[in-house]
């Protein structure tokens, strides 16, 4: 899988730009469904929507205009020059601090929170430090807490699957 | 000063209650802690701590969070001249000789300036403010919804032209906010943007905006750090705890007075303007230093003046921003717009009737910034050595934690799993915003000003039967619009 991209700025930009266009057309396309307005002066649900896509697409129009007349990189540009209108993306990494996200939300949609947030911290520490039994231990405690902040303290109602939702003395 | 005499003691009736105070003083602490981490700002700060107002009264809510924020400006400055790391946009001015001050062995004397400066700052905007709120609110009734419709758009214009690498991501930004607020339910009854997906029938809720565009990017790039990037930051913070201790007192606090006053003015001028924030007030403030200074050709070596210069601008920015949040509704920074969040998340409408209808909590705030600038001196000083120690926690594992804090924060809102997945996709999005220079502080100005904006332009056209002109045509409007059309040429011809 791909790790470290070097991303031209000025391509970035180039892409932006028509991404930008091409959503806007398509966010303004939907807008013509909308129910027209009812009362008397009232501009209706689409004008404000429609003048906030003219808006994007008018500087998203400026902005691929402003990349694509733009010099781009030239051969004989020193490191330090080409680095500067670069951005780095580490795409591996990003894809996995979706996945892990987005696994431990669904697994708590699927089966309430103690597990998949005990699971979520236990694999993150482990990984990065290689400290198997002070991982077991910190994610237990950490959920621990959690559980007694947001549930206990603040009333927060998070599904639970075997802690109690109140605690009464 | 109409206002101030029936407002005073109702206010300090609030602020000296034994929950606000607590809240003032928990706050300091919290926002000393978050504001050192790098890349955790006042707005990431607010942001973290939102979801646990919800269960608070309005003044303690505000006071917590106003607390946060403060303290927060003022612990980004730590890493500034420890390890070189600005925590906050604001501290990049710090940098400049604060660094240097520690390198050479007094990192403690470059960090008592910083916390006097910034507290002396933070306490004269605060008075200032307390004079001049309500006559600044008085000049806000005199607007009407043509004039705020168009006032919404100059904060806009004005955000999008200084925040970030480039004016037109600024500006585009800024629309994409205004967009993303449409979503949902509109005022008229109809239903935008939900493709019959029944959890958006409520539009994106603000909270989970507020974590994605502002904390969510912060949090990816810790848990993506690699383990040389950790390596050099652990390095470097190792070099902190080692400095010798140089002596600050009193007399160095007198020779610094005129400094710190002339960084509180600027910084409390900038403040009450919607757009600069604390960062450009630390580039001006910095900036006068330099030609006011005897040792102007020493800045950038470690000199008192230029630490004190740009802090104390930037805690005055605190209170000044507060102003046309209050008074107008028009936040001057992302910070600013999650505090105006967590008025409205208690049925307070920011505008000119709140100091109106809610003067004594409008005073309140600002009598709490003098307290809470106390506060801060206090902790300041007794936790300095404990506060740095915060830079040695390794970011990968922090990360992991502050990711499943952010995950149950989004949920707390509304109970709602699906906003956890909400702010993880937009999250998402605002992280790549960022890593093609694309700032996500105008998306969320956008996004808290959407409703604004749409409300009054809606009012108006109602007012005027439809015709957009005769909206835009009365002499006070033209003459806003007119600012912010320059605004957004003059920062356009400003990039090129």
């Amino acid at each position: 899988m791909m790790n470290n991209l070097l991303i031209s700025l000025r391509k970035a930009d180039i892409v932006s730009g028509v991404v930008l266009l091409a959503f806007c057309a398509a966010a303004y396309y939907l807008t013509l469904s909308w129910l027209p307005p009812v009362m008397p002066g009232d501009p209706g649900a689409a004008f404000f929507p429609r003048i906030s896509l003219i808006v994007i697409a008018i500087f998203s129009a400026l902005l691929l205009f402003k990349s694509v007349t733009a010099r781009g990189a030239a051969e004989n540009d020193s490191v330090e020059d080409k680095l500067a209108g670069s951005t780095f993306l580490n795409l591996s990494g990003f894809a996995m601090t979706v996945l892990y996200g987005g696994i431990t939300v669904i697994a708590m949609a699927v089966i309430a929170f103690e597990i998949p947030a005990f699971l979520f911290l236990f694999a993150m520490l482990g990984m990065r430090t290689k400290r198997w039994v002070w991982s077991l231990v910190t994610a237990l405690a950490t959920v621990a807490i959690m559980y007694v902040v947001f549930v206990l303290m603040l009333k927060v109602r998070l599904p639970l699957l075997f802690l109690p939702q109140y605690v009464s003395f | 000063m109409e206002g101030f005499a029936e407002n005073i003691g109702p206010a300090l009736g609030l602020v000296f209650q034994i929950d606000c105070i607590l809240a003032i003083v928990v706050g300091v602490i919290i926002g000393v802690i978050i504001g050192i981490l790098p890349g955790f700002g006042g707005s990431q700060a607010l942001a973290l701590m939102f979801p646990f107002t919800f269960v608070m009264s309005p003044p303690v809510a505000i006071l917590f969070m106003m607390s946060i924020y403060s303290a927060a400006e003022y612990g980004g400055s730590i890493p500034a001249i420890l390890i070189r790391t600005p925590g906050t946009t604001a501290a990049a001015m710090t940098v400049l000789d604060g660094y240097p001050m520690a390198q050479r062995g007094d990192a403690h004397r470059a960090l008592m300036i910083s916390i006097t400066s910034g507290v002396f700052g933070g306490i004269v905007s605060s008075i200032i403010f307390i004079f001049a709120a309500t006559a600044l609110a008085w000049i806000g009734l005199k607007f009407g919804p043509s004039e705020m419709f168009a006032l919404g758009l100059l904060g806009l214009a004005i955000i999008g032209s200084f925040v970030g690498s480039s004016p037109l991501k600024g500006f585009i930004g800024a629309a994409l906010g205004l967009l993303l607020s449409t979503v949902g339910e509109s005022p008229f009854g109809a239903v935008r943007f939900t493709f019959d997906l029944p959890y958006l029938a409520d539009g994106i809720p603000l909270i989970v905006m507020i974590i994605a565009m502002l904390a969510a990017p912060e949090i990816f790039k810790l848990m993506m750090l690699t383990k040389e990037d950790e390596a050099k930051r652990q390095a470097l913070a190792q070099d902190i705890l080692t400095s010798r201790k140089s002596s600050f007192g009193l007399r160095d606090v007198a020779k610094l007075l005129p400094t710190m006053i002339r960084g509180s003015f600027i910084g409390t001028a900038v403040g009450a303007i919607p757009g600069p924030g604390p960062t450009v007030g630390t580039v001006i403030a910095y900036n006068e230093e330099k030609r006011w200074s005897k040792n102007a050709d020493k800045f950038g070596t470690g000199v008192d003046e230029a630490v004190s210069a740009p802090e104390s601008a930037n805690n005055a920015v605190v209170a000044g921003a507060m102003v046309p949040a209050l008074a107008l509704g028009i936040p001057g920074s992302g910070a600013i717009a999650v505090l105006l969040g967590v008025l409205v998340s208690k049925n307070m409408v920011p505008g000119p009737l709140l100091f109106s209808e809610n003067g004594s909590l409008v005073m309140a705030v600002f009598i709490g910034l003098i307290v809470c600038n106390i506060a801060l001196l206090v902790c300041g000083i007794v936790g300095i050595r404990y506060f740095v120690k915060i830079v040695d926690v390794p970011g990968r594992i922090l990360g992991p934690f502050i990711m499943l804090m952010l995950i149950i924060g989004a949920y707390a809102h509304d109970n709602n799993i699906v906003h956890s997945g909400m702010m993880i996709i937009l999250g998402a999005v605002a992280f790549l915003m960022e890593r093609f220079r694309f700032s996500t502080i105008p998306v969320i100005l956008g996004f808290v000003m959407g409703p604004i904006i749409e409300q009054n332009l809606n009012r108006a056209m109602v007012i005027n039967l439809g015709d957009f002109i005769a909206v835009i045509s009365t002499p006070l409007t033209m003459f806003i619009l007119g600012l912010a059309v320059i605004t957004a040429i003059a920062a356009y011809r400003r990039s090129k």
